[in-house]
C-alpha cells in the first residue's frame, strides 16, 4: 500500500503526539485556531495574487522598464478584500495592517521582480521520497520561478515570523536542516524541475494595535492644559493606525522584509528521506495504538498557547462545537488530496 | 484562497523517438560518483603536482601559486593574470560556466580553498552592505563586523551553497572535484589528557569542518620527516632528517585530520612519475572492496545491538540489497542509529 505523509503532518508528529491524534486521526480543529489563521490566509492570499500577477503578465527584462508593481499590487489588495468577505474574524485594524504590509512588500520587492520568471502558484505535489517505494511525501509549493540570470530553478516559501532577521542570526541557520526545505525538492523534482534552491521570503509581523484612549481618571496635563506625550484623549482611528504602522515600516523596511537563498546536499536529501520515513514509521505504529500520549513541553511555543491546551488539560471537550469543529478532509490545505 | 494555479507548461514533452538507434552503445558497467577530495598541507609538500595528475583536469588558480605546473587553467578575464580570480562571484560563474557547457575536463581544482575563503567573506560584506540587505549599519569592514561568531557562521551558509554548485557539476558533468587548502599548526584543547598542537587545514573551524563532512576523502600531504641522533652519539641532540618521501595520509591521528570514506590504506605515497596513480588504484581498490567492506560494518553492529531477533532479519535485508553499496549503506545506517539491547530493554 502506498502512504502519503504531508510536511505538516510530520511537524505536527514530531511537536505532540496528542496533537497530531486529534487533528490527523480525529480531524479535529479548532474554531480559534482558524481565526488565529485567518490574518496569515489574508496576507496569504495578497501575496498569491501579487505574484501571479508576475506569472501572467509579460515581464520586462531589464529594469529599466516600469515594473508591474501598482496591477500587482492592485491585484493583491482586491484579493484581499476578496478574502476577508469569507472571514469575518479578521477586524479593521488587522485588515489594515495586512494592506500596509502588502503596499510595503511591494515597494521592498517589485524592483527586483524582473530577475525572476515566476512558473507557478500554490503548486501541489506528490512525491515519491527517494529510496522508499512505498512513501510518499505531499505538499504545496508557495510558488516556483526561474532565476533570468542563469536560468536556474528556486521555489519561493513565504513565512511570518516575530525572529530576529538579521545577518548572522540563528533564524537563517537553522534552515540548514528545516524539513520542508528538503521535502519541497523532491515535490520540485516530482514536478519535472531540478531546484537549485528555497528562496526564503521572510516577513516580519508587527505586533502593533492601535492605540487605546487612556482612561480617564489616569490622564495627566501639562501646566498649559495638553496631555501628556504617551497618553490619548480617543482611541486611535484604522487611518491613524494604518498610517502609524507604514511610517514604522517605511523607517527600517529590512527589519520587516528579508529573503535567503536556502540549498541543500544530496547527502542532507538522504538525510532527510531518512527522517520522513522514520516518522512515518511511528506515525503508522502509534495508529494501531489505543493512546497517543501529550507532550507539556509543546504546549506553550512562540508566545502562543496549543488550541487543544483546553481538552488535554481536562477543562473542554473536543465534543464542545463552541470550541472545536470536526472535517472529513485532514489536509484541508491541499486541494489534490482529500485525505491522506 | 485563491485556486490552485498550474505550473506553466514549461518541461519539455518527450518527442518521437526520431534519432538512430543508441542501442549498440549500451554498457553493462557500475555506476560511480565523482569522488570530492581535499589536500591539505604546508608549502611544497606536493598538494596541487597531486592534483595535475588527476584526471583531466582543470584549475581555478584563486592564489595564482600553480605557475609552475603545465595544467588547463580556466580564464576568468581575457588579460595577463586573466587565471586568477578577482572576486568571489567570478569562482561562482566559472562554475555555472563548467556545469551548463559541454567540455573535455573531468576534475575541478579549487586552489586554495583558503585564499577562496577570503574572497568569500569579501563577497558576504559587500553583499550586506547593500542599503537593502539585512545587516544593521553599514559598518562592515571584516568578517568579524556581524558580531561574535555571526560573520563565520553565515560563511557556512555561502559554503554549503558554493558545494551544492559544486554537486550539481559533479551529477551534470562527471568531474570530480579537488579542494586544495594550506595547512596550520592550531592548538587541540584534549578533553582527555595533556593539550597539543595538530596539523589543520588553514580555514576557519567551521569550514573546515563542513568541508571535511562534505569530501569523501580529506588527506594530509607531507614529507616524511623523522629525527635522530647519530650513531655512536648516544647523548648528542637528535638531528632530524627527511627521506624524500611524500606522503599522502589518509587516516585520522593526533597530529592531523584525514578521513576517507573508502576503505584506503593509512598512507600513500606520491610518485614523482605518476602523483596520482597510487591514489586511483587505492580508490579503485576501495570500491572493489566496498561490498565486502560494509557488509562487514553490518556483521559488527548487528553484533554490537545484540538483539537476538536482528541477525535473521538482516540477513534477508542483506541478501535483498543484491551488492548494491546504496542499499547496504542504508542499512548499516540504520543499525547504526539503533541501541544495543540491555537488560532494561528486554524486559
Amino acid at each position: 500500500m502506498i502512504e502519503v505523509v504531508t510536511k505538516s503532518r510530520l511537524y505536527a508528529f514530531n511537536l505532540c503526539q496528542r496533537y497530531h491524534h486529534n487533528t490527523y486521526n480525529l480531524g479535529y480543529r479548532s474554531l480559534a485556531e482558524r481565526e488565529d489563521a485567518d490574518f496569515g490566509n489574508l496576507f496569504h492570499a495578497g501575496l498569491d495574487a501579487w505574484w501571479s500577477t508576475y506569472m501572467h503578465a509579460t515581464m520586462p527584462e531589464t529594469a529599466d522598464t516600469p515594473p508591474l508593481s501598482g496591477l500587482a499590487l492592485s491585484s493583491a489588495l482586491a484579493a484581499m478584500v476578496d478574502y476577508r468577505a469569507k472571514a469575518p474574524a479578521v477586524d479593521d485594524a488587522a485588515f489594515a495592517k495586512a494592506g500596509v504590509m502588502m503596499a510595503a512588500y511591494d515597494t521592498r520587492w517589485a524592483p527586483t521582480m524582473h530577475e525572476l520568471e515566476v512558473l507557478g502558484v500554490e503548486v501541489e505535489f506528490v512525491a515519491m521520497v527517494p529510496g522508499r517505494k512505498r512513501l510518499r511525501v505531499a505538499g504545496k509549493l508557495d510558488k516556483l520561478v526561474r532565476r533570468r540570470a542563469t536560468g536556474s530553478i528556486w521555489f519561493v516559501e513565504h513565512k511570518t515570523t516575530g525572529a530576529d532577521l538579521s545577518a548572522g542570526s540563528t533564524y537563517w541557520s537553522r534552515l540548514r536542516m528545516d524539513p520542508q526545505v528538503s521535502i519541497y525538492f523532491g515535490g520540485c523534482r516530482a514536478l519535472g524541475y531540478e531546484p537549485e534552491g528555497c528562496l526564503y521570503d521572510v516577513i516580519v509581523r508587527p505586533n502593533q494595535r492601535p492605540l487605546k484612549a487612556t482612561p480617564e481618571d489616569q490622564r495627566k496635563y501639562t501646566k498649559d492644559g495638553r496631555l501628556y506625550a504617551k497618553q490619548r484623549e480617543t482611541d486611535e482611528t484604522v487611518e491613524e493606525f494604518r498610517d502609524r504602522l507604514a511610517g514604522l515600516i517605511s523607517e527600517a523596511p529590512d527589519g520587516y522584509f528579508a529573503r535567503g537563498d536556502v540549498v541543500r546536499l544530496e547527502s542532507e536529501l538522504e538525510e532527510s528521506a531518512r527522517d520522513v520515513e522514520a516518522t512515518a514509521l511511528q506515525i503508522r505504529e502509534l495508529a494501531s495504538a489505543d493512546h497517543a500520549p501529550r507532550n507539556p513541553g509543546a504546549c506553550h511555543m512562540y508566545g502562543r498557547t496549543c488550541s487543544f491546551f483546553d481538552a488535554c488539560s481536562g477543562v473542554a471537550s473536543l465534543d464542545d462545537k463552541t470550541k472545536f469543529r470536526r472535517t472529513e478532509n485532514v489536509h484541508e490545505e491541499l486541494v489534490t488530496l482529500k485525505s491522506a | 484562497m485563491p485556486a490552485v494555479i498550474d505550473v506553466k507548461a514549461t518541461v519539455v514533452q518527450p518527442k518521437q523517438l526520431q534519432a538512430p538507434s543508441r542501442l549498440g552503445a549500451v554498457k553493462r558497467e557500475r555506476l560511480r560518483a565523482p569522488l570530492r577530495f581535499m589536500f591539505y598541507g604546508a608549502e611544497g609538500t606536493g598538494k596541487s603536482t597531486l592534483a595535475s595528475a588527476a584526471p583531466e583536469p582543470i584549475w581555478l588558480d584563486a592564489d595564482d601559486g600553480s605557475g609552475r605546473l603545465n595544467v588547463a587553467r580556466y580564464q576568468f578575464r581575457d588579460e595577463p593574470g586573466g587565471h586568477v580570480p578577482q572576486r568571489y562571484s567570478e569562482i561562482l560563474s566559472a562554475i555555472y560556466d563548467l556545469t551548463v557547457n559541454p567540455h573535455p575536463f573531468k576534475t575541478l581544482v579549487l586552489d586554495t580553498v583558503d585564499r577562496i575563503e577570503a574572497m568569500l567573506w569579501q563577497h558576504i560584506i559587500e553583499r550586506e552592505s547593500e542599503p537593502s540587505a539585512r545587516s544593521k549599519d553599514g559598518s562592515l569592514t571584516s568578517i568579524e563586523s556581524f558580531g561574535y561568531g555571526k560573520g563565520y557562521v553565515m560563511a557556512v551558509d555561502e559554503w554549503r551553497a558554493l558545494c551544492a554548485r559544486l554537486d550539481r557539476l559533479r551529477a551534470s558533468r562527471g568531474m570530480s572535484i579537488v579542494l586544495i587548502a594550506h595547512s596550520i599548526v592550531k592548538a587541540y584543547k584534549n578533553p582527555t589528557g595533556p593539550d597539543y598542537d595538530r596539523y589543520q587545514p588553514a580555514l576557519h573551524d567551521k569550514a573546515a569542518g563542513f568541508l571535511k563532512g562534505w569530501c569523501d576523502l580529506t588527506g594530509f600531504v607531507r614529507h616524511e620527516d623523522d629525527a635522530a641522533k647519530e650513531l655512536g652519539n648516544k647523548n648528542g641532540r637528535p638531528k632530524g632528517f627527511s627521506t624524500g618521501r611524500r606522503l599522502l595520509m589518509l587516516s585520522h591521528s593526533a597530529a592531523f585530520d584525514a578521513k576517507s570514506r573508502l576503505a584506503l590504506p593509512e598512507e600513500i605515497e606520491i610518485e614523482i612519475e605518476n602523483p596520482w596513480a597510487p591514489l586511483a588504484a587505492a580508490v579503485e581498490a576501495g570500491y572493489e572492496n566496498e561490498v565486502p567492506a560494509l557488509k562487514a560494518s553490518i556483521g559488527e553492529e548487528v553484533k554490537r545491538i545484540g538483539d537476538p531477533a536482528l541477525p535473521d532479519k538482516v540477513a534477508a535485508a542483506v541478501a535483498g540489497a543484491k551488492d548494491d553499496t546504496a542499499a547496504l549503506s542504508r542499512i548499516l545506517a540504520k543499525l547504526k542509529d539503533r541501541p544495543a539491547v540491555t537488560n532494561e530493554s528486554q524486559q
